[in-house]
């Protein structure tokens, strides 16, 4: 009975969306419409009843958390308020909803005819029993919304589906199908699957080298002298003592500190233990090296080797160079002798140019008679004497003796100054070289001296003359016998750190075979545990649970699906009827005269959904056809209307009135005269609000309505003011 | 009835273990928090979990076979001995 049903009575609204100002629209008893051009607010007057009653708008994007979307952005106090009055027969229930922006909460209250007031969540479950279907049934009983419509339109078969889904009110279980993904699970299940396999993999090349390094360890530990059988940890803690002994004993003979190395009980200690006494060898060594003298002996013996060279080199030179000297005088004579010879030779010397000048005066005396007797050759006597004379007899005499015996003894005299000259040259240069060597000779003693000085500097004792060659041997073999003593103590003390050190060697090769049989020991308990089979691993554990998880999600989208199916099929099955006969009525196709709905499954990405297919018929000889192969926009747009007019009329609920939200879009002239036939058969039973901003369907409506039945508002918007409504 | 009921239902009927009628229920307590997207999340927060567990076990024990059987690193040189007697 439709008497029994709610009624829209009159809605007032003020900060809503489009609306800013306060508005009242009173609808009328059968018919209402609400006329305006696009963007006067229509859909938020239509959007402010759906908000009223379930505090939600399907179809609106959210603008942020808080949909401050909602609230009109020029409302002065930034507040939404709704209040619906639904009449049904002598009752009435007046629905108040408000929010502020930036809050996420609507306040509800309801009061009823009584004036009892309800709020809150007590509200919420007084009006769910009130109106008798959820929020998504009010979009398949009361609610043609543009977008369901729209869906409906398009060519895409997943739209579609949607769209059918929305309009059978199976969006949500649609939505929460497509939310369960499933392929993530089996990609994840395959990547631990290959994870599995290579970890098995690389623990099984492992172990098989782990076999490879343990025999080269076992012929390493064998050849520094260990024994198979002994290649234990206690084995190995008792070489650590023998290592940690022998360093700690060295330190106490040297002076130095011992270091704290704790007993090995594990088998990475044994390698702590070994690297710890190898660094304390290290240090050993580094100390002996810095605080070692053999550097310093070795350097002084280099230095009295260096000096005993330069010395004895120094008195080689000057005792040759007197040598030289004496040679000299052994061989020319004594210096004595040379001053004699000279003073022989310069008085030889003399005495014959003494000579030579006495026989040139003869010569010249000889001459003077010779020229005299030539030029007076009859003369009788001489000239000086008187004596009787022979002129001519006189003149050979003469130049007998002047050719002669003149002659000779001028020739002997002339030789004999030669040679005296000649000797006394000869004993100058022989001074000049027994000089030159005194002075060599001399230079000599004073370099070996100056050395002598030097070196008695480093060697204070060290003595002048052959007694220093001496000295300096006895310091050489003094410091040769310091440096083979600091050779030697310096040479233990290495022998004892190496034994250490191959102590060391030996705990460091048992340690690795102790350590590889550990490995091996651990590498076969994770091998065995990652092996395909095994259980208790924790690859196999995450497997096994996301194996479960994928089967769980499989059987609850079986679930969900299972449910979307059924309520399709009951949907479908429920509005067959009514849905052809508005499909007749509003497309008035010439040929295609039926419409049928047919639901089935289809796998998507694994997952079963409905999947919708709409059929026409010509019940004149029976061919069918998609419809959205054949039909136009305009027609798909009837089968559209008369799916939802067809659900509508079936579903049970305590609504009495239908919205339709601008439902002529694409429609022509003679499916806009047939809606307005359809709904005005509703009429009898149920409210019609229809909101339009087609003038031609408005004509329609008021026609079939009847004048006086129903209730038309004009909408005006400006940006501040929002939306106002006038009575036509 | 709701959705959540209806399908718990269908999953008894179906005869399903009782972590998949918890897993139903959070799937469904998610959609209603958060929509869609967050149960997608939700399933893949679980798979991740997963493998961050096998992904850190294949890393350990990885490390096990790597540290056990890959060449030591060569042993730092030894001790450079002071000049010996000649």
């Amino acid at each position: 009975m439709a008497e029994e049903k709610l009624r829209l009575h009159h809605i007032e609204i003020e900060g809503f969306r489009g609306v800013n100002r306060a508005l009242r629209l009173d609808f009328g008893d059968r018919g209402s419409l609400i006329c305006a051009p696009n963007g006067q607010g229509k859909t938020s007057v239509l959007g402010a009843i759906e908000w009223c009653l379930f505090g939600e708008l399907a179809y609106q994007m959210k603008e942020n958390t808080t949909n401050d979307e909602v609230v009109n952005m020029h409302h002065p106090t930034g507040e939404s308020v709704v209040r619906l009055t639904l009449r049904r027969e002598s009752e009435e229930f007046v629905i108040e909803r408000t929010r502020r922006v930036g809050r996420r909460e609507t306040t509800l209250r309801v009061t009823t005819t009584q004036g009892e007031v309800v709020e809150g969540s007590d509200a919420d479950s007084f009006l769910f029993r009130l109106l008798g279907l959820t929020f998504d049934d009010f979009y398949r009983a009361s609610f043609l919304h543009q977008e369901s419509v729209r869906g409906l339109l398009v060519d895409e078969p997943r739209v579609r589906n949607e769209a059918l889904d929305r309009l059978f009110g199976l969006d949500k279980l649609r939505d929460i199908l497509a939310s369960i993904q499933i392929r993530p699970v089996t990609e994840a299940i395959d990547d631990i699957r290959g994870k599995q396999t290579r970890v098995y993999d690389k623990l099984s090349g492992a172990s098989q080298q782990l076999e490879v390094q343990r025999h080269r360890h076992l012929q390493e530990a064998l050849a520094v002298g260990l024994s198979e059988r002994n290649l234990t940890l206690d084995a190995g803690r008792a070489l650590a003592r023998e290592a940690l002994q022998g360093i700690s004993d060295f330190s106490a003979r040297n002076g130095m500190a011992a270091p704290e190395i704790s007993d090995p009980e594990t088998v990475d200690e044994l390698e702590r233990v070994a690297r710890r006494v190898k660094d304390a060898i290290r240090e050993s060594r580094l100390n002996a090296a810095n605080q070692s003298t053999v550097s310093a002996a070795s350097g002084r013996l280099v230095d009295v080797e260096a000096m005993q060279g330069t010395l004895q080199g120094a008195a080689t030179v000057a005792a040759l160079a007197a040598a030289a000297v004496e040679r000299h005088i052994q061989a020319s004579g004594s210096d004595e002798e040379l001053r004699q010879r000279k003073a022989e030779l310069a008085s030889k010397r003399e005495e014959v140019r003494r000579a030579i000048g006495a026989q040139e005066m003869t010569t010249r005396l000889l001459g003077d008679a010779m020229s005299l007797v030539r030029e007076d050759p009859g003369m009788k006597s001489c000239p000086v004497c008187n004596q009787e004379v022979v002129a001519s007899t006189l003149f050979d005499l003469l130049e007998t003796r002047m050719s002669g015996v003149q002659r000779t003894e001028h020739e002997r005299l002339i030789f004999d100054l030669e040679r005296a000259t000649n000797g006394l040259d000869s004993l100058g240069r022989v001074e000049k070289e027994r000089s030159s060597l005194r002075e060599a000779s001399a230079r000599a003693q004073s370099e070996y001296e100056r050395i002598v000085q030097d070196a008695q500097r480093t060697l204070p004792g060290l003595p002048v003359g052959s007694e220093a060659s001496d000295f300096l041997q006895a310091e050489v073999n003094a410091a040769r016998i310091e440096l083979e003593q600091i050779k030697a103590a310096y040479l233990n003390r290495e022998q004892e750190l190496d034994a250490v050190d191959q102590a060391v060697d030996r705990l460091r090769a048992l340690q690795k075979v102790v350590k590889d049989d550990e490995d091996s020991a651990g590498l076969e308990a994770k091998v065995s545990a990652q092996s395909q089979d095994g259980e208790e691993n924790v690859l196999s554990e995450e497997l096994n649970r996301l194996a479960s998880l994928q089967e769980s999600l499989e059987a609850i989208a079986r679930a969900v699906q299972g449910v979307a199916r059924i309520r399709a099929h009951e949907a479908i099955d429920s509005s067959r009827a009514t849905t052809a006969e508005y499909y007749r009525l509003l497309c008035n196709h010439p040929y295609f005269d039926r419409l049928r709905i047919d639901a089935q499954e289809k796998m998507l990405a694994g997952i079963a959904k409905n999947s919708y297919v709409i059929r026409v018929f010509s019940s004149s000889d029976g061919k069918a056809t998609l419809a959205s192969s054949r039909l136009s926009t305009a027609q798909m747009n009837c089968v559209a209307l008369s799916i939802y007019l067809g659900l509508s009329s079936v579903l049970t609920h305590n609504l009495g009135f239908v919205i339709l939200d601008d439902p002529s879009q694409n429609l022509d002239t003679s499916h806009k005269a047939s809606l307005a036939g359809v709904l005005s058969g509703l009429l009898s039973g149920l409210q019609v609000i229809v909101s339009t901003q087609d003038l031609e369907l408005e004509g329609f409506l008021k026609e079939r309505f009847g004048k006086d039945q129903v209730t038309t508002y004009r909408l005006a918007w400006t940006a501040k003011e929002g939306t106002s409504a006038s009575a036509a | 009835m709701s959705i959540h009921q209806i399908v718990a239902d269908a999953l008894a009927d179906a005869h399903t273990d009782q972590s998949t009628r918890d897993l139903w229920s959070e799937i469904h307590r998610t959609f209603e928090d958060g929509g869609p997207d967050a149960v997608k999340q939700l399933v893949r927060s679980k798979v991740r979990e997963s493998e961050r567990r096998a992904e850190r076990e294949a890393k350990a024990v990885r490390s096990v076979a790597v540290a056990v059987a890959k060449p030591k690193a060569k042993r730092a040189a030894k001790t450079k001995r002071v000049a010996k007697a000649e």
